[in-house]
């Protein structure tokens, strides 16, 4: 079983981008505050359309917001 | 309280009205003793009114209140808590049957109404549990 990790910027790139909030970042992506806090914090692993269209709202490739952690063996 | 809080209580509190709407109709019908095709038939077509009428319900409500569109992670959420639900009654019912056959054993008389009784049991916990599972991980996002 795969024991990778998702991590995310979101948070850093939220306040890079003029302190959007997290309300402000549902609405443009579609989805509710709770989606975004719990993608935030790595209870939720979003879909990849969900993740490109976060990516898009802060004009950044997927890459710079999501990455995938693999715990040494 | 979100809407995934929300919704889980309404729910909740619908299966709980359907679960005593149900007790309630067994009640009667086991303590009038009531048997035979004529009340089979009287029955199914209550029954068949009683579902067409929530249906009904159920539409009317949705276009009025214009039913919300869930995220994907609340769809996410919705479809465990439907498969937990699921895994529970299973359970149930195989924890139900073993027990009845330890209790009163193979050659036993049990009265027919315990048997409906005993599976909407099965889908009250079933339903609570949803509700509980809901309840539980939709306040997750809240902090």
């Amino acid at each position: 079983m795969s024991k990778d990790q998702l991590t995310n910027t979101i948070r850093r790139l939220r306040f890079d981008a003029g302190q959007m909030t997290q309300q402000a970042l549902a609405e443009k992506v579609g989805v509710t505050r709770q989606t975004i806090i719990a993608i935030e914090q790595g209870k939720y692993c979003p879909s990849l359309m969900l993740a490109i269209r976060i990516a898009r709202a802060f004009g950044r490739q997927v890459e710079e917001v999501f990455q995938l952690d693999t715990p040494p063996q | 309280m979100n809407r995934m809080q929300k919704k889980a209580w309404k729910d909740f509190r619908i299966a709980c009205v359907i679960t005593i709407a149900i007790m309630l109709l067994f009640g009667v019908a086991a303590y009038a003793d009531i048997k035979g095709p004529k009340y089979l038939i009287i029955g199914l077509a209550y029954a068949s009114l009683c579902v067409g009428f929530m249906f009904f319900l159920n539409a009317r409500i949705r276009k009025r209140n214009n039913k919300p569109q869930y995220d994907e992670r609340e769809f996410f959420l919705i479809q465990r808590s439907i498969n937990v639900g699921n895994h529970v009654f299973i359970a149930y019912v195989f924890l139900a049957l073993v027990i009845a056959f330890y209790l009163v054993g193979g050659r036993g008389m049990v009265p027919m109404w315990s048997i409906p009784l005993a599976l909407l049991c099965g889908f009250f916990i079933a339903g609570t549990v949803q509700f509980l599972f809901l309840l539980y991980h939709g306040k997750e996002g809240n902090e």
